[in-house]
């Protein structure tokens, strides 16, 4: 049976991970270390790339499936249901990832998960 | 569950393609885009260089995964080019790239372009099959190694 790391741990993975490509990662907000939910907030050089929201797969796999999709055109309202989204979920991680081709290494990193 | 042999098929495959530069890649890309899976070449061209001017799709190790979503398409499509001279591609690890895949996915299509992803960059960590494909002297050759049972890749 796969091993599934607490939300903390596999935050600070990603942090590792992207801080070692030159990458640079905020929590913008702190959810249950153990099993709280995942909001990745993706930018390249500052600008808004997309939301993806950890997730599990019909085979219980981690996935990320993107979230806010309507919303990244406008960082405002964006910015605005974000911190709905923490005021009505305390467990809710919300991570800013700034890296090159932030989808892709997002996509990268749960794979080898 | 992505299935590389759908988003496939041997006009989407070319060994030892020369281009000069980056944008001329994409050119190609687009013009193998029409080809192989029928999709207007302008609109790949486009979403191809918005996405580049966000930044590098280089992954280091001389490779780069061009991708992104368009309208139109009903699934995800992919072109595999090993380049005959590698090209500057501004990557991560400013290696110059000689092997491309492109990733196109429907513009609905978030979850799925994520798993294509995921799945394409897993198999670019394969030292080995990046060898092999490095090695592939025609379109056929590549072609088998990409379509082969054991690239049936989970992600």
């Amino acid at each position: 049976m796969a091993v599934r790391l607490t939300t903390k741990l596999f935050i600070n993975a990603l942090m590792r991970r992207a801080t070692s490509l030159g990458g640079h990662v905020t929590v913008l907000a702190h959810g249950d270390d153990s099993a709280g939910g995942l909001l990745l907030i993706c930018l390249e050089k500052g600008q808004l790339s997309a939301v993806l929201e950890r997730s599990t797969d019909a085979q219980g796999r981690m996935v990320w499936r993107p979230s806010f999709d309507q919303l990244i055109e406008n960082k405002d309202k964006l910015l605005e249901s974000l911190q709905k989204r923490a005021a009505q979920d305390s467990d809710l991680w919300q991570v800013e990832l700034d890296i090159a081709d932030a989808e892709r290494f997002a996509a990268d990193f749960i794979a080898e998960g | 569950m992505f299935y590389l042999q759908n988003s496939l098929t041997p006009l989407a495959v070319r060994a030892g393609l020369t281009v000069a530069n980056k944008k001329s890649l994409f050119q190609n890309l687009a013009s193998l885009s029409k080809q192989a899976h029928g999709v207007d070449p302008h609109a790949v061209l486009d979403r191809l260089m918005e996405r580049e001017r966000l930044g590098s799709t280089g992954f280091g190790s001389g490779i780069a995964i061009p991708h992104g979503k368009i309208e139109g398409l009903t699934k995800v499509i992919a072109i595999c080019l090993r380049l005959a001279r590698p090209i500057d591609f501004e990557a991560i690890d400013d290696l110059p790239v000689d092997l491309v895949f492109m990733l196109l996915s429907p513009a609905d299509g978030g979850a799925e372009h994520l798993k294509a992803l995921a799945a394409v960059s897993r198999m670019m960590r394969d030292k080995e099959f990046v060898a092999k494909l490095r090695g592939a002297a025609t379109d056929d050759a590549l072609y088998a190694l990409l379509n082969s049972q054991e690239m049936v890749t989970a992600a």
